[in-house]
């Protein structure tokens, strides 16, 4: 069992609080494959194959650390928009560098945070919740961070092909170029990806 | 078309995939057809009877249902 599902986010944050550094980082580790996610989709609108994901959450996770005396919120939701928050500002930096440009640019960071709350918001809302779904136990938590977890734990072509297929919205014919396959073979890793993502998702059959 | 009447060079479609992967199997093809029906049905606004689908595909095995748990879990989640 997670420390998340042991204590819940709003009793870490509580701990975490209390410069207890144990805490803040089980606190915040739930939330590595969510921004993650987020990272990759706008990755791929400007950045694609200049960045990895990883590193950009792996820098947010070190700015959350530096700066979470300035986190006033106390709630799973305000904590995801904080973080969400810096991971916009480190994106915005990263365009910069490979724009050539070296000064700070709000409007660009404002924007990053804009599109990285509609895509965290469109992900929640997207998450259908048939009460036999896997979805089932993510009805208390925010369902992107959820599915960001999940998809974190699924080998890397699997992850791929999902995040492309129902995430960027692509044709199998283009999951199938961007990831150097044939058609067939992207078709067989969706059609084993789908049931390993519910069997990591949990949750009542 | 269906997979079970079109022609295609089934011993390859594992190209790529990871050495020691089991050779494709007739029920793949069939979870694949399953699949991509219903991802159209959800995609075209409908939402199939789930039960009577999963009857007509029962040759498909358990990993259907568990595949349908996810394709309505992701169905609008495109950003």
């Amino acid at each position: 069992m997670s420390p998340h599902e042991s204590q819940g986010p709003e009793t870490l944050l509580q701990r975490a609080r209390t410069k207890d550094g144990d805490a803040l980082g089980q606190l915040l580790e739930p939330y590595r494959g969510y921004l993650a996610l987020l990272a990759r989709l706008q990755i791929g609108r400007r950045l694609q194959g200049k960045v990895d994901p990883a590193d950009v959450v792996q820098e947010t996770f070190l700015e959350a650390h530096r700066h979470f005396a300035r986190f006033q919120g106390s709630t799973e939701a305000e904590l995801t928009a904080w973080l969400r928050q810096i991971l916009a500002a480190r994106l915005a930096k990263m365009v910069r560098h490979y724009l050539g440009t070296q000064r700070r640019d709000v409007r660009l960071e404002q924007q990053l945070a804009a599109e990285l709350d509609q895509s965290s918001q469109i992900l929640d809302q997207g998450l259908v919740a048939p009460s036999s779904s896997p979805s089932h136990q993510a009805a208390r938590r925010e369902q992107a961070v959820l599915l960001g977890s999940a998809l974190e734990q699924l080998p890397e072509d699997y992850r791929e092909v999902l995040i492309l297929r129902h995430l960027e919205g692509l044709s199998f014919p283009d999951v199938a170029q961007r990831m150097g396959r044939t058609v067939l073979s992207v078709k067989k890793l969706w059609a084993r990806a789908l049931p390993r993502l519910r069997d990591i998702l949990g949750g009542p059959s | 078309m269906s997979h079970s009447e079109d022609f295609r060079p089934r011993q390859r479609i594992d190209d790529g995939e990871a050495a020691g992967t089991p050779p494709p199997m007739q029920d793949d093809w069939r979870l694949i057809d399953a699949l991509e029906e219903y991802q159209a049905a959800l995609e075209a606004g409908r939402r199939p009877d789930r039960q009577a689908f999963l009857a007509r595909h029962a040759d498909t095995g358990p990993a259907l249902a568990r595949a349908l748990d996810v394709l309505e879990f992701l169905r609008t989640a495109a950003p």
